[in-house]
């Protein structure tokens, strides 16, 4: 229940907040609307071309190792290249993804370095709406994996923090900052924005500065409430 | 002014009572640490002894808000921070005052982002406000002698004035 609530809370939270703001300063609203239209009627004769997406080349795994990882993966792994000297899987998004991780934890690859959330929204020809990339590393080896998974809007992921423990802090980070909710998992709350921020500040589709005037005005508010 | 017997001149200096309030007020600032980022590393620098703000009779930092009067931001005031600097500024006893100290606590400097508040003086009242990023310690040791120049000037009206709006 509580997993579905969140689940939609992401999407919806941008529409919230920015009908939180309407309602909450009616004058404010008459000063960002101003800047808004323009900026709307703008894009639209000159189109400001959406960048596309640069891939480097591609190339099939060849070594000992990577083999090895893709013949104990087996179908799971959608897709496999090498790019930029790094080896990277694809792996699709559904209820066996922590297994597959947990799978690829036993081949080796004990610890977590990064995850990091990418939104390709505004890019030409992106397939879905963010991307999750696992960087991980195997220390008794030195290899280093990249496992990509792409996400729709809205759309859940299941945690790794039962395979890697310190996927705890990186999955909050990508909740907080892009709004990605991860599932089956305990104390998914913000980590580095305050606790009563609305929104997801790195998402592509809110001004980088919509939540900073909306907190900052609640939190002048609650000050001369206080005073 | 002052009382012009001769016998009474030898041994008394008559003087305002405010003035020598401004005068004591100003000559002995005790600042509350409060140094956030890099900026702070100046403002320890105009502590130490090369440029030495112990001359002003303001050396002692006091690491509680309960025994300061000037509460200068030396740096970033994040969203997350203003809370907290605002209930630092609340247990100062009154008089007080502020220096906002760097580009970042003036105006969130170049730190445009979702995580840094905009100007320090959107939560608390600032008295001076000292430009640069960071500001040389000569520039802290002179906007804090704009601020003594402020207290001296000041009357007990000012603050009735101000409060009453």
């Amino acid at each position: 229940m509580a997993d579905e609530k969140k689940a939609k809370t992401p999407a919806e939270q941008v529409d919230a907040l920015k009908a939180d703001m309407k309602k909450d300063e009616p004058e404010k609203t008459a000063a960002t609307a101003k800047p808004e239209k323009p900026a709307e009627a703008k894009p639209k004769p000159a189109g400001p071309p959406k960048p596309a997406i640069v891939e480097q080349e591609h190339i099939p795994a060849s070594e000992d190792w990577q083999k090895k990882l893709l013949d104990a993966l087996g179908d799971k792994a959608k897709e496999s290249y090498v790019a930029s000297g790094e080896f990277t899987i694809i792996l699709e998004n559904g209820s066996t993804f922590p297994e597959t991780m947990a799978l690829i934890h036993e081949n080796g690859f004990d610890y977590l370095s990064d995850i990091s959330a990418v939104d390709y929204s505004k890019y030409e020809g992106a397939s879905k709406h963010f991307a999750l990339s696992f960087h991980l590393y195997s220390v008794a080896d030195n290899h280093r994996l990249r496992v990509k998974v792409f996400l729709d809007d809205g759309e859940t992921v299941l945690s790794v923090m039962n395979v890697w423990g310190t996927a705890d802090f990186h999955e909050r980070e990508a909740f907080d900052l892009m709004g990605i909710v991860f599932t089956g998992r305990e104390g998914l709350r913000r980590i580095l924005l305050p606790e009563d921020w609305i929104g997801h500040p790195l998402r592509k589709e809110l001004s980088k500065n919509d939540g900073n005037e909306a907190y900052t005005a609640r939190l002048v508010r609650k000050i001369r409430e206080d005073a | 002014m002052g009382v012009t017997q001769g016998a009474v001149d030898k041994f008394l200096i008559t003087t305002r009572l405010e003035y020598v309030f401004n005068w004591a007020r100003k000559s002995s600032l005790w600042p509350v640490t409060f140094g956030l980022a890099c900026c702070a590393i100046e403002m320890m620098a105009t502590g130490a002894a090369r440029f030495d703000i112990d001359r002003f009779g303001s050396g002692i930092f006091r690491a509680s808000p309960r025994q300061a009067d000037l509460m200068i931001v030396a740096g970033t005031v994040t969203l997350k921070m203003a809370p907290v600097l605002r209930k630092v500024y609340d247990q100062m006893p009154e008089p007080k005052w502020v220096i906002s100290m760097g580009a970042c606590a003036n105006s969130g400097g170049l730190f445009d982002s979702y995580a840094t508040l905009q100007g320090v003086d959107k939560i608390i009242p600032v008295d001076v406000y000292i430009p640069g990023c960071p500001p040389r310690p000569e520039s802290l040791l002179y906007g804090f002698m704009r601020l003594q120049d402020k207290i001296q000037k000041s009357t007990l009206r000012d603050k009735y004035l101000t409060e009453g709006r």
